[in-house]
């Protein structure tokens, strides 16, 4: 079953993120529900995709439920939100590097960096 | 030590800014502050070097008494960090500088407030600034001060073999401050390849220098960045830069007990620190640690240059200081004196746990209080860099004071 976001929370995850128009790479179950990217950390981030195109990783055994997850490319939909266009194949010109990771976007010292 | 009233420099303001001292003034209330100096005997600067190498001496063996018999519960040290601690202990990877902050009046023995051994500032006016200063209004006097020419040496060794091939990332939080730091440092780095040409590249600085190290010319490209700049490769599984180019070896102004809770903390790993350097490596998160004071008492009671500590609580003293394990510039820290708050400050930071550090109050010079910083290069005593405010705990804003020897 689908989980319900509330619309503010996207909506401040959207705004947070920027991306409303940027193409992005999300890891989703075979429901198409969006998962943590560690669940598809082992497939090459779709960017090397099979002759299908649609990459996915070797099922897993989890309490006998056989899990299969993939790489879904579209614009950005939180995590237990199931996607809904897009495509399972790599855009062309998507980077696999991702930024904002670490650090204090903006720079703003108060001295929590420096000792 | 004394302090003096000087005359400040006609045209003090720019000098300082051509000398890349962009902060001496925050807010109106002056940070660089050029109207006073402490002078210090040739006496006085030999006994604070000696004791500024016993001190760390002393931190080593405390910080391998904490990883030998894995107290990092106690201080309040991410499970996340700890391989990454042991592995950088075992391996040895490059480590610069560091700088103990001692309360000190030059009569008294120095007492150790604290260890800044991460992420230390105040280096651009400690190394540079200050002697330039002393050039000026003092030129017959010497100063403690050799942080540029051991930062140049540390490079030039490190340069010979201790780093990765390629280019050397300098990387801060984007603070004005920060990046004068990080940038004088990439200046040490390029002044021990010999120089070179800087070139302006998407908001940071690349520079592109020639490494004439014995082995035929190579060029190692220095680059300035933002923390949230670097990049993580999810198809290659290493770090990059602006330019997706891996990074191999960082020079990081920024602290590893908050880099491992950000999202890209899940990629340091033992994989990845096997394939880059970062500067300073994960070991020194246990020197700047304050919970370390209390280690430092428990195998060292009674040492002179130490002051009382512990980790549950005051014990018996009325009169101590509070201190996070991971507070930076003087942020959560509470004065008690005779059971009564004397002065505390606010402030964000993670709530690790706290350490009880006897009271021993800044000396007084008119209402000042100066915090003594001794600065180390690769372990050795560097030079001497003053702070000091009007109230007992030295902050963001507490003003920078040069120094010369005066005998």
């Amino acid at each position: 079953m689908p989980v319900r976001v509330s619309f503010m929370a996207a909506f401040a995850a959207v705004v947070l993120q920027g991306c409303e128009n940027r193409v992005v790479a999300h890891c989703v179950d075979e429901q198409g529900v969006v998962v943590d990217d560690g669940e598809c950390a082992e497939l090459d981030g779709g960017l090397d995709a099979g002759a299908d195109g649609a990459p996915e990783r070797e099922p897993r055994h989890a309490n006998s439920i056989i899990v299969v997850h993939h790489w879904w490319y579209g614009g950005y939909t939180p995590t237990g939100t199931r996607v809904t266009g897009g495509s399972f194949t790599v855009p062309a010109g998507v980077s696999p590097v991702t930024r904002g990771g670490f650090g204090t976007p903006g720079g703003a010292h108060a001295g929590a960096a420096g000792e | 030590m004394k302090r003096h009233v000087v005359d400040k420099r006609h045209d003090w303001e720019k000098l300082v800014v051509s000398q890349g001292l962009l902060y001496h003034t925050s807010g109106g209330v002056p940070y660089w502050d050029e109207g006073a100096c402490y002078s210090f005997t040739t006496k006085q600067v030999d006994h604070l070097e000696r004791v500024t190498g016993e001190l760390w001496d002393m931190c080593l063996k405390a910080t391998a008494h904490v990883i030998e018999h894995g107290r990092y519960e106690e201080l309040g040290v991410p499970s996340t960090l700890v391989p990454l601690i042991e592995h950088t202990w075992e391996a040895e990877p490059p480590a610069l500088y560091s700088r103990f902050d001692l309360s000190w009046n030059g009569l008294d023995e120095p007492k150790l407030l604290e260890f800044n051994a991460d992420t230390p500032t105040s280096l651009l006016e400690s190394a540079a600034i200050q002697w330039l200063w002393k050039e000026d209004v003092f030129p017959g006097f010497d100063q403690f001060n050799s942080l540029e020419p051991k930062l140049v040496a540390k490079w030039r060794e490190l340069l010979g073999g201790y780093l990765f091939p390629g280019a050397i990332h300098f990387a801060s939080d984007g603070a004005v401050e920060d990046r004068m730091t990080v940038g004088y440092l990439m200046k040490t780095a390029i002044d021990a390849m010999g120089g070179g040409r800087m070139s302006k590249h998407g908001g940071g600085l690349v520079s592109t220098f020639r490494q004439v190290m014995g082995y035929g010319d190579t060029v190692r490209p220095c680059v300035e960045m933002r923390m949230d700049q670097i990049g993580w490769d999810r198809r290659r599984k290493l770090f990059v830069d602006l330019a997706d180019t891996t990074i191999r070896n960082v020079f990081k102004l920024y602290p590893w007990e908050t880099m491992i809770t950000q999202s890209f903390g899940e990629h340091l790993t033992l994989e990845t620190l096997g394939q880059m350097h970062w500067i300073e490596p994960a070991w020194k998160v246990l020197m700047t640690n304050k919970g370390l004071l209390a280690i430092l008492w428990e195998l060292f009671p009674g040492h002179p240059n130490l002051l009382p500590a512990y980790l549950n609580g005051p014990s018996r003293m009325e009169s101590y200081a509070r201190k996070p394990f991971y507070s930076r510039e003087g942020q959560n820290v509470r004065l008690v004196k005779g059971g009564c708050v004397l002065e505390s400050t606010a402030g964000a930071g993670r709530d690790a746990g706290h350490v009880f550090q006897g009271l021993a109050l800044l000396p007084d010079y008119d209402g000042n209080h100066p915090v003594v910083g001794s600065w180390l290069v690769d372990g050795e005593a560097a030079g001497v860099g003053i702070r000091e405010s009007e109230g007992f705990i030295t902050g963001n804003t507490s003003r920078f004071v040069p120094h010369y020897i005066d005998e």
